[in-house]
């Protein structure tokens, strides 16, 4: 499952019109996940499945509001049909530099999804953004728990997750966090 | 603080204004449940007047040069209109 993997590389599927979708790969190049984002919601609607056939469903991920510039989205485990937490994007800092904040089920945060430098956030937003991202995941009070890199490729977006092995933070909102990076984010290219 | 009704238990529990639209875990069943949303006035506000201003402008340009021009704009605003909510 990919909530077990310390590393894998969620891939965009292209030419795809309405919404997006995403697979989820293994070191090996094995499908460990496919993500679905549904087109024509008027809140945003991810989902995460254990393959392509969209049998199992592992994760829910929906925004709260509508329109919401520091927009929160809830993840739910959705095998377990709990909610395991919420990530929250920062609206002022994600200007020049995306920021999540990574919540827990009460709201509270527990870690930090950051751009890598603001040099170079800068670079891709004002100059060009064929300079791939990098996000660091950061457990509040410090501590690297995750690294989300965007590979370089102008053409198909694909994204680089690797969770550190001594990551204690929960590994279904890092991989929540992944995939909305890839949703969200990515949509800005 | 808003009362909600848990969709699994039918238990009833307090929730925060800012879990509104969300989910939150029922503190009896410890299942998830949806939270009543907000509802989003300028969102439908920003809605009726792209759909007014959609129809408004096809409709000009169709009175003044004819249907098929008219019917071009329509598309051609449309597809625009779906750019930018995609950019959103």
């Amino acid at each position: 499952m990919a909530f077990d993997l310390t590393a894998y590389t969620i891939r965009r599927k292209v030419l795809k019109i309405f919404g997006a979708s995403f697979h989820i790969y293994d070191p090996s190049g094995n499908v460990v996940g496919f993500s679905k984002q549904k087109a024509f919601k008027l809140k945003e609607d991810i989902r995460v499945y254990s393959d392509a056939s969209m049998a199992e469903e592992l994760l829910t991920v929906k925004a709260r509001q509508v329109i919401d510039f520091s927009a929160a989205y809830d993840i739910v485990d959705a095998g377990e049909s709990r909610k395991v937490g919420a990530a929250r994007r920062k609206g002022f800092a994600s200007i020049v530099q995306d920021t999540w904040e990574i919540l827990d089920e009460d709201d509270r945060p527990v870690a930090k999804v950051r751009e890598d430098s603001l040099a170079l956030a800068l670079v891709r937003r004002f100059l060009s953004n064929l300079v791939p991202q990098k996000f660091m995941v950061e457990k509040e009070g410090g501590g690297k728990e995750a690294e989300l890199r965007v590979r370089f490729n102008p053409f198909i977006y694909k994204l680089d997750v690797r969770v550190d092995p001594g990551a204690t933070l929960d590994r279904r909102l890092i991989l929540g966090a992944a995939v909305l990076v890839s949703a969200i984010e990515g949509r800005q290219r | 603080m808003r009362s909600q009704m848990c969709a699994s238990c039918g238990h009833f529990f307090e929730v925060e204004e800012r879990f509104a639209g969300g989910i939150v875990n029922c503190p009896a069943c410890g299942r998830a449940t949806e939270v009543a949303g907000l509802r989003d006035p300028l969102w439908k506000g920003l809605v009726i007047a792209a759909v007014v201003g959609w129809i408004g402008a096809s409709s000009f340009v169709a009175s003044t040069w004819g249907l098929v021009p008219g019917l071009a704009a329509a598309a051609a605003l449309g597809l625009l209109l779906w750019l930018i909510s995609r950019a959103f």
